[in-house]
């Protein structure tokens, strides 16, 4: 009898438990699950996103999307945001960092400042982050182009974002710069857990400064690197507003990402169901890297 | 396996409640054709029935609110503004039980407007659109937007197709499924193809004139460029920038074969359309359009460095009357400066045109989910813009109404002599118009866009662009 009690106080105790959590299932199913499963079955329909009327086509969407010449340009795109911004964004936030945090042990307030400083373009929308620079950086009459003129140096008063060939390079470089803040952010955090005794012990055996980040700044910090490299590999995903004001995805295509294309698609064009199927492959990558992610985690190759 | 089965139920709750939910109807277009056609049987009922006696759509009774939505309501600032106010004025006297009450969004944020408002069941009695080149925008609300054959008949007898420019009537028609039904009614339209505007003072000072043909225009452009002055204002990075162009060119070289190809009854790799395509990569090979005419600025912005004296000429055509003339809402003009029509050059060279083409800048629609009372509010609103007191404010600035006979009068639109005269010009290029401006199918104008892109910057040559263009043309399922 004691052991039907605690049998039916353990039920209670996990009935209850569901109940707490029902409001985040709720949520769970209304704002993710209900558009993701609403969103593939969208991917087998003609609609122009207004229409009471949808037409079935099957796997049409699918084959145009494998056919489609621009979606390898958009994840090119996104490979160049993996291969270039990534890398250089993490370098210089790490350089940053321990440049902060070095100063920051002689001179706190002068680190607080170049740290606000250089944080300070990760707060600012990327949507104006866009109009800014599309200002600066425009061919013809940009200030950028206009100071190297009048300063003498017309020679390189090139067309950054005007120019096919290098204006995905452009693009990433200004991404770097909105983002190198946050990076620099979660850097120096993570740069304070590192015990002293470490860099002590070091100098002792005579490591010197240079050794002392390579040996040990650099390793103890391998899950953020990996939580960045993870964040960013998402967000070459997902970016949009920054690339859509900066160069609405030309010129050419040649800065267009999965992002800008589906939003093209679908308001341009009016073509809802060929967009979600975008959105399908976008949650498709997204899905693989997450689930590398959580295997390489899980198989302590990162500590 | 607990989990699992917890699992399953979300899963399957989620999909009920999707499948419960929004659209998965899978009624082909055949509902809404079927639709269109009983309206117009129904017209055509109304149309025998109807006497001049008759003619003239009654005010509701009672007073009636008019939600109207539109991004831009004649003018925002200046004379245009004064006359707008006192039309309204005027039409709040003719019409005393009809307030409107005007929802303007700025244009970039009236589709997401309508969108959710219509699909909500809440969307505006009345709203502009585009039409022409940016079909979409009104195929896609073809489902919410009253047939107006009827009302039509009411107000103007069964004749009054023949009050409307016919190649500016066209492109409503086309999200209809072939019905013939009108969804909308033209308000202003844009007359161009065969103008654009130069900039005068700087013509006069490096002793040029408006060039008649390619060879004088890439002279010119020497001209120019060494005077630092750039060529052509065009920014290109809008979907219908490069293909309005085109298309200006493409019925040069192949006359109203463009309309047959667009409806497929010709190729588009015909040598026509290839030498075309030629000739516009020939702007970017010579620099005509400065050193970046692809960058992310859209064609407005670089119209606004035009007035402000970057560049010499554009491809603009009979709204930019009023504003190469009078004051801009495209930024500060250059005081100090003249702009002249210049008559767009002889492309191949054959000494042969075909005329402007035609396209109607906004087009007005009435929700049809509204009462009756409103519907006849609805569409006596809309016919003051387009052909009553609205209308003639417009026509006054000088714009050319689809409705042909809108009376005008030029004297408070402050054109200079020469500026009058120039109205002329557009008036007879609407007579001899060559047929509709646009792209009729987005599945066209998509494979044109990026074939020019590519074009324009080397990636591809001309005959592939256009092979390109025809595989898209081929592909195409004609409904209208």
């Amino acid at each position: 009898m004691e052991e039907n009690h605690k049998m039916s106080r353990l039920r209670f105790k996990v009935n209850t438990g569901y109940i707490f959590i029902l409001p985040a299932i709720i949520l769970f199913i209304v704002l993710i699950l209900y558009p993701i499963i609403y969103n593939i079955n969208l991917s087998f329909y003609q609609w122009n996103g207004a229409s009471i009327h949808k037409i079935f086509i099957g796997f049409e969407n699918y084959i145009t999307l494998i056919k489609d010449n621009v979606i390898a340009i958009c994840l090119k795109n996104s490979l160049l945001y993996i291969l270039i911004e990534l890398p250089l964004n993490i370098i210089l936030a790490f350089i940053f960092a321990y440049l902060i945090s070095q100063i920051a042990n002689v001179y706190r307030r002068i680190s607080s400042l170049i740290r606000t400083i250089i944080f300070l373009p990760s707060i600012i929308p990327p949507a104006f982050i866009g109009i800014i620079f599309r200002r600066i950086l425009e061919g013809q009459n940009g200030y950028l182009n206009n100071t190297l003129r009048s300063i003498g140096l017309g020679s390189l008063a090139i067309n950054w974002i005007g120019n096919y060939k290098i204006a995905i390079y452009t693009v990433l470089l200004v991404h770097v710069w909105w983002l190198v803040g946050y990076a620099v952010v979660i850097y120096l955090s993570a740069m304070q857990t590192i015990p002293k005794e470490y860099y002590e012990s070091a100098e002792i055996d005579g490591a010197n400064r240079f050794r002392q980040v390579i040996h040990i700044t650099i390793p103890y910090l391998n899950f953020t690197h990996f939580t960045l490299i993870i964040l960013g590999t998402i967000t070459s995903l997902t970016t949009f507003p920054l690339i859509y004001t900066l160069t609405v995805g030309g010129p050419a295509n040649s800065t267009e990402f999965l992002t800008t294309y589906l939003y093209s698609r679908a308001f341009a064009f009016g073509k809802a169901g060929y967009s979600a199927t975008i959105a399908l492959l976008i949650l498709v990558c997204a899905l693989i890297i997450t689930i590398i992610q959580l295997r390489l985690y899980r198989s302590r190759m990162i500590i | 396996m607990r989990k699992y089965i917890i699992l399953l139920i979300i899963i399957v709750f989620a999909v009920s409640i999707m499948y419960a939910g929004v659209g998965c109807k899978t009624t082909a277009t055949t509902e809404t054709t079927l639709a269109v056609t009983e309206t117009t049987a129904a017209v055509t009922e109304t149309a025998a029935e109807t006497t001049a006696a008759e003619l003239g759509v009654k005010p509701p009774t009672e007073k009636v609110t008019l939600n109207v939505t539109c991004w831009t309501f004649r003018g925002s600032t200046g004379a245009l503004k004064e006359e707008t106010d006192a039309a309204m004025a005027k039409f709040k006297e003719k019409y005393p039980t009809i307030d409107i009450k005007m929802t303007m969004p700025a244009y970039a944020d009236q589709d997401a407007l309508l969108s959710t408002g219509l699909m909500g069941g809440q969307g505006p009695d009345v709203w502009i659109n585009e039409c022409g080149g940016a079909i979409n925008g009104l195929v896609k609300y073809i489902d919410y937007t009253l047939p107006l054959d009827s009302f039509c008949i009411q107000e103007w007898g069964p004749n009054w197709k023949d009050m409307v420019a016919k190649e500016a009537l066209a492109p409503i028609y086309w999200g209809t499924g072939g019905t013939e039904s009108t969804i909308a009614l033209p308000d202003y339209i844009e007359i161009m193809g065969d103008s654009g505007f130069y900039n005068k003072t700087y013509f006069d000072k490096f002793g040029l004139t408006p060039p008649k043909t390619w060879d004088e225009l890439v002279s010119v452009g020497e001209v120019l460029k060494k005077n630092n002055i750039e060529p052509i204002a065009f920014g290109a990075s809008g979907q219908g920038d490069k293909r309005a162009l085109w298309e200006y060119m493409a019925l040069d070289f192949a006359g109203p074969k463009v309309f047959d190809a667009i409806n497929g009854k010709a190729n588009f790799t015909d040598p026509e359309f290839i030498a075309t395509t030629e000739e516009f990569k020939g702007f970017f090979d010579n620099g005509l359009f400065g050193k970046d005419p692809f960058t992310g600025v859209l064609y407005m912005d670089k119209i606004t460095e035009y007035y402000q004296g970057k560049f010499a000429m554009n491809f603009m055509g009979s709204w930019e009357l009023g504003v190469a003339e009078g004051p801009t809402d495209y930024g500060k003009k250059d005081k100090n400066m003249e702009w002249r029509i210049w008559d767009l050059p002889d492309w191949n060279g054959d000494g042969k045109t075909y005329g402007a083409l035609l396209a109607p800048a906004q087009v007005w629609c009435i929700n049809k989910d509204i009462s009756e009372e409103r519907q006849r509010a609805a569409f006596i609103f809309i016919k003051e813009c387009v052909y009553g007191i609205f209308a003639t404010v417009q026509a006054n600035h000088p714009s050319w109404m689809a409705f042909t006979d809108v009376p005008r009068d030029l004297s408070k639109s402050g054109l200079t002599e020469q500026g009058l005269k120039d109205v002329e010009f557009f008036s007879n290029s609407l007579k001899n118009a060559a047929g509709y401006s646009g792209m009729k199918y987005t599945e066209l104008d998509d494979a044109l866009n990026k074939g020019l892109a590519a074009v324009a910057v080397g990636e591809m040559t001309a005959q592939k662009a256009m092979e390109e263009l025809q595989a898209a043309s081929e592909s195409l399922e004609r409904t209208y």
